[in-house]
């Protein structure tokens, strides 16, 4: 069973004077997440990780397409009763909590606004599974370490026992090994409260060590979807390759509606590229593609 | 003695910050040398101090602090020298270049100028010739088209731009060391890749300077340095060369450290960096050591494994036989 569907989401940022320039941030984006499964989003600084995680957690409305969450169309919001099954763990954990609140009450106010009672044994509970110590909760935001923050966060968005958990680069500024640790956690927490998750990272290894599955955004376009281990043994768009290997190939440019997103970067463009952008298309086994060399215009 | 061509020679470096009427200790007696034309990556987790090292070399410390010990530069202790001289060397001899280019870039100055302005402070030129030394600089990184980016503020520059136009600031002055400071702090793969490739082109430039590279990025780390040197707690606990150091380090920290790593191994360190207001007695290391013994009680001394230094007890025995004790997969 499926328990988040994106179908064909698109998302565009007006601004400028009475918004007369628009900016789209997500071009007809379709995944979906199983029950207990583990989906893992890569790509560059603006090719639209967040914007999507947003929309997926209705924080945003989508320009154009559809959410599905357990089984409920959720496009226009998501309701108080469904809201809770939902976590979200931010990039950076200082933005997520109120520099004024002990990390104690931060970690329960998700709990008074969906009026849950037993709130004491709930905390116990969650900061032992998050290791955090317990005089740490007396303490406020900047008294802690970044480590120590980011297992606040997760502590706040599990006390509500959610279904499901959208990471958007939890670890991205974390040490090594307190990284290490931080992914070690989700991954287990997952496994003991049934949770499924969408993981966004801009690190190869860390999105195939959390994510059965991975998908490659370039530009506001997923472009390449496959199981974890089949994408990094067998990258197939020639982005995905020059991102899993490291090689420098210029910077990234804005997103556009017309024409594959790696056009300018490619070394295998065709004309056909530059006029349509390609669709993404089943390869293999559980393997999708957006691009010319592997399937045909139509 | 002077090794030969040291440029920087950090000597018993000792920082102190004074918090209310509390003395915390960053800086432990720190020594640490900094030879011509090499990169020197100064590695360890957020709060081990990397960073008050960087700016105690500038003398940028807080007045709050308190600092002992020696860094000697052209034969002269930096630490003496009253503020006047301290900056006629920054900028021009020693450059910094800060992490977070959002809060150390000015937003109203367009970067051309900003590169520019240690010229017109330091060596006289115009604006105009400042200003076309500027895109010569930004060139020579590889920044593309390097004049219109030099008519760009702060605001119309990507991450990955910013972090190389301060680059361009900290080596406009022709410094003979540089200092950088975690450069690759929020960037993704990409951007890293391209800011690595103009740091490589500073590396290769003639009269290039000697970079100290401060970075908790072990993998970027590793693409660029001559030297690792291991910060843990406010001391230096291994300074190895760099192949060595990713192959097979000496400390056991920096063996744990690197296993913990996404591209290796991703297994946690066990427990917890120390409070460095609290440090633990003799090797701050041992209460999360696999290898920790009786001995350890005591601070270990800084021992000399074929021109590598190592602070651990494990290596007492072998100063200078070809092989350490431990293997890898214990």
């Amino acid at each position: 069973m499926k328990i988040l569907e994106g179908i064909s989401l698109t998302k565009v940022y007006r601004s400028g004077w009475i918004g007369g320039r628009k900016i789209p941030a997500l071009i007809d984006v379709t995944i979906s997440l199983e029950k207990g499964g583990s989906l893992s989003i890569i790509g560059e600084s603006g090719a639209g990780k967040t914007t999507l995680a947003k929309v997926l957690l209705g924080i945003t409305t989508p320009t154009k397409g559809r959410v599905i969450f357990n089984g409920k169309d959720v496009t226009r919001g998501i309701p108080r009763n469904l809201r809770r099954l939902i976590g979200y763990i931010p990039q950076h954990p200082e933005s997520a909590l109120d520099p004024r609140w002990k990390l104690y009450d931060s970690i329960i106010e998700s709990l008074r606004i969906h009026r849950i009672e037993k709130r004491r044994e709930q905390v116990k509970k969650i900061i032992e599974r998050v290791s955090l110590d317990e005089d740490v909760l007396q303490r406020r935001p900047h008294e802690v370490s970044g480590g120590e923050l980011q297992r606040a966060v997760i502590a706040s968005s599990l006390i509500i026992e959610p279904i499901l958990l959208i990471c958007d680069e939890p670890t991205s500024m974390l040490d090594a090994s307190t990284q290490a640790d931080i992914l070690r956690l989700i991954r287990s927490i997952k496994e003991d409260m049934n949770l499924s998750y969408l993981f966004i990272s801009h690190n190869v290894d860390v999105a195939s060590f959390m994510g059965d599955r991975i998908g490659v955004m370039l530009a506001g376009r997923l472009i390449e979807l496959a199981p974890s281990r089949e994408l990094l043994r067998n990258p197939l768009h020639p982005y995905t390759e020059v991102f899993i290997n490291r090689k420098s190939v210029g910077a990234g440019e804005s997103t556009k509606l017309r024409g594959c997103p790696f056009y300018d970067r490619c070394p295998h463009r065709m004309p056909i590229c530059k006029k349509k952008a390609p669709k993404l298309e089943k390869l293999g086994e559980g393997h999708y593609i957006a691009c010319y060399r592997y399937h045909s215009e139509d | 003695m002077h090794a030969i061509g040291t440029i920087l020679r950090i000597k018993g470096l000792s920082v102190s910050f004074l918090v209310g009427r509390k003395r915390i200790d960053v800086l432990d007696n720190v020594n640490l040398e900094l030879r011509k034309g090499e990169v020197l990556s100064l590695v360890g987790e957020s709060g081990s101090g990397k960073s008050v090292l960087g700016i105690s070399i500038i003398r940028l410390i807080p007045s709050n602090t308190s600092i002992s010990g020696e860094i000697i530069y052209k034969g002269k202790n930096l630490l003496d020298l009253d503020k006047d001289s301290m900056r006629k060397i920054r900028g021009r001899e020693i450059a910094w270049v800060p992490q977070n280019p959002d809060t150390m870039l000015n937003p109203t100055i367009r970067i051309g100028d900003q590169i520019g302005e240690v010229l017109v402070e330091h060596y006289g030129f115009t604006r105009k010739e400042a200003w076309e030394t500027a895109i010569r600089i930004l060139e020579d990184l590889g920044v593309n088209p390097p004049d219109e980016r030099a008519k760009n503020y702060p605001h119309q520059l990507s991450g990955g731009m910013k972090q190389r136009a301060l680059l361009a600031m900290g080596i406009a002055g022709k410094p003979n060391v540089l200092i950088v400071d975690e450069p690759t702090k929020g960037l993704d793969p990409i951007m890293k890749e391209i800011l690595l490739e103009s740091l490589k082109r500073i590396k290769n430039m003639k009269d290039s300077p000697a970079i100290l590279l401060i970075t908790h990025d072990l993998e970027f780390a590793e693409k660029l340095a001559d030297t690792v040197a291991v910060m843990y707690c406010g001391q230096i606990i291994e300074v190895t060369k760099a192949r060595r150091f990713f192959n097979s380090p000496l400390h056991p920290y920096s063996k744990l450290l690197l296993r913990a790593l996404p591209s290796r191994e991703l297994i946690p360190i066990p427990g917890k960096h120390p409070n460095i207001a609290k440090p633990p007695s003799g090797c701050r290391f041992r209460e999360r050591c696999p290898y920790s013994k009786e001995k350890c009680m005591n601070e270990p001394l800084m021992f000399t494994l074929d021109g590598n230094k190592v602070k651990c007890w494990l290596y007492e025995h072998i100063r200078n036989s070809s092989d350490g004790i431990i293997k890898d997969n214990e």
